[in-house]
């Protein structure tokens, strides 16, 4: 989907202390500080099976040139997770998480409820007496399941930010990132 | 939305863009910045107002179909995603916050009911009493004061965590159905000792507090302008001096 070179001008590990789900943990990453002038962007030159042919100059001592590569993913994250052979309802695969970030997605979840949930009279029901529809915030079809991700991605993100109406893409949800040092 | 392409800057988005709320052991291996003044933050914060605008999308589609079906919508609006929550409270009808990742804090609160004030809404909701590890182990004076430090900031309405399904349920002894595994706080049910003992006078504390704080009209003294384009735990304003000198104040953010 995208891929980016720059100067590493200097870099370092750092390590902070965060409270996870077991409790205190040390977290450690490391950090490149890029050149905001080099930092350069090859995808048009990366060949349709996936290779690019591309040279750099000599950076010096004490600096380095990285390779980024991002690759989209459909993450496919399901609000639980286990193991069935049956399938002979929607339910029976379990949920998967729909995307957050635009109206598809929320249409996704509507069709959902139009079809199997607001049937057999439970419409009028809730229209009798519900006053709320409650949406978690990380909602799947079925109900709020919170979603372990790399990088928030939505599919007309790209875009969005060049100030384009979204074509009709693939949906994806997860970006990989590979890096490689040169 | 910006006018830019957000591909040259995407090594800057691979740290700490992910699930913040329960993710933040793991950021990410590797991160990138610039050598500029600004380190970059300005893509990041571009990259995520973008990911707000399309949120809010997804909230208004959803908020259209929920009054065609003659409901409102209430939602845990983008808090613990890589966003600024108080962009999109406003959107959404009777906007909830939650006491675990809030942490009880009337600061954090004073964050979230500080957009909905503004926007009108009249009813500001809290999911309230998860505790982790606290199942069978949550006493009705913790949730009490769980409750009040929401109402110090202006919410008014509970929705308590949670109610536990009363009967017998398959495969299982007593208690029956557990959520959670019992990991959080509480399984509300008959089961409860204090279910006959002191929970309805509880619930209807809450209940006379929260009618009367969805029918007056929330009036601010102070307000202070705050602005992040991830939402997180950081306290704006520690000091309890703007509280000594009786005034209120919840926080806000530009428009």
């Amino acid at each position: 989907m995208s891929f980016v070179t720059a100067l590493v001008t200097s870099n370092r590990t750092i390590t902070f202390e965060a409270t996870g789900s077991v409790g205190i943990e040390n977290v450690t990453y490391v950090q490149y500080v890029l050149s905001a002038d080099s930092l350069s962007d090859h995808t048009a030159q990366v060949s349709a099976n996936g290779t690019i042919d591309i040279s750099f100059p000599d950076a010096g001592s004490g600096v380095h040139y990285r390779m980024f590569s991002f690759y989209q993913k459909h993450s496919g994250n399901k609000n639980l997770v286990f193991n069935s052979t049956s399938n002979g309802s929607i339910f029976d695969d379990g949920s998967y998480v729909v995307d957050h970030f635009d109206a598809k997605g929320a249409q996704t979840i509507i069709q959902f409820w139009e079809e199997h949930i607001l049937v057999d009279g439970i419409r009028e029901q809730l229209q009798d007496s519900g006053h709320y529809g409650k949406s978690f915030r990380s909602d799947s079809d079925d109900n709020s399941r919170v979603t372990l991700i790399a990088v928030l991605w939505a599919r007309y993100l790209h875009q969005y930010s060049m100030g384009r109406q979204p074509g009709d893409l693939v949906p994806y949800l997860v970006v990989s990132i590979i890096a490689v040092e040169v | 939305m910006f006018g830019y392409d957000i591909a040259p800057f995407l090594p800057l988005l691979v740290f700490g863009e992910n699930n913040i709320g329960v993710q933040p052991t793991e950021p990410g291996s590797f991160e990138c910045i610039l050598d500029t003044e600004g380190q970059g933050a300005g893509y990041i914060n571009d990259f995520r107002a973008t990911l707000a605008a399309g949120y809010r999308e997804y909230i208004s589609t959803l908020t259209q179909w929920a009054h065609e079906l003659g409901v409102q919508l209430s939602v845990q609006p983008a808090y613990g995603l890589p966003m600024d929550m108080q962009t999109v409270i406003p959107d959404v009808d009777a906007p909830e916050c939650e006491s675990l990742s809030f942490y009880d804090s009337i600061d954090a609160y004073r964050k979230f009911v500080g957009p909905a004030n503004l926007a009108g809404r009249q009813v500001i909701s809290n999911e309230l009493g998860a505790v982790r590890n606290s199942g069978f182990r949550y006493h009705l004076p913790e949730l009490l004061f769980s409750a009040n430090r929401g109402f110090a900031a202006g919410v008014n309405q509970y929705v308590i965590h949670g109610q536990a399904f009363s009967g017998d349920y398959y495969q299982t002894t007593w208690p029956g159905h557990v959520a959670f595994d019992y990991l959080f706080s509480e399984p509300w049910s008959p089961r409860e000792p204090v279910w006959e003992h002191g929970f309805e006078e509880i619930l209807n504390y809450m209940a006379r507090v929260q009618h009367l704080q969805q029918s007056g009209i929330p009036k601010v003294d102070v307000a202070m302008y705050n602005k992040e384009s991830a939402t997180s735990i950081k306290t704006v304003h520690e000091s309890p001096d703007i509280v000594d000198k009786g005034k209120a104040f919840p926080c806000y953010r530009e428009e």
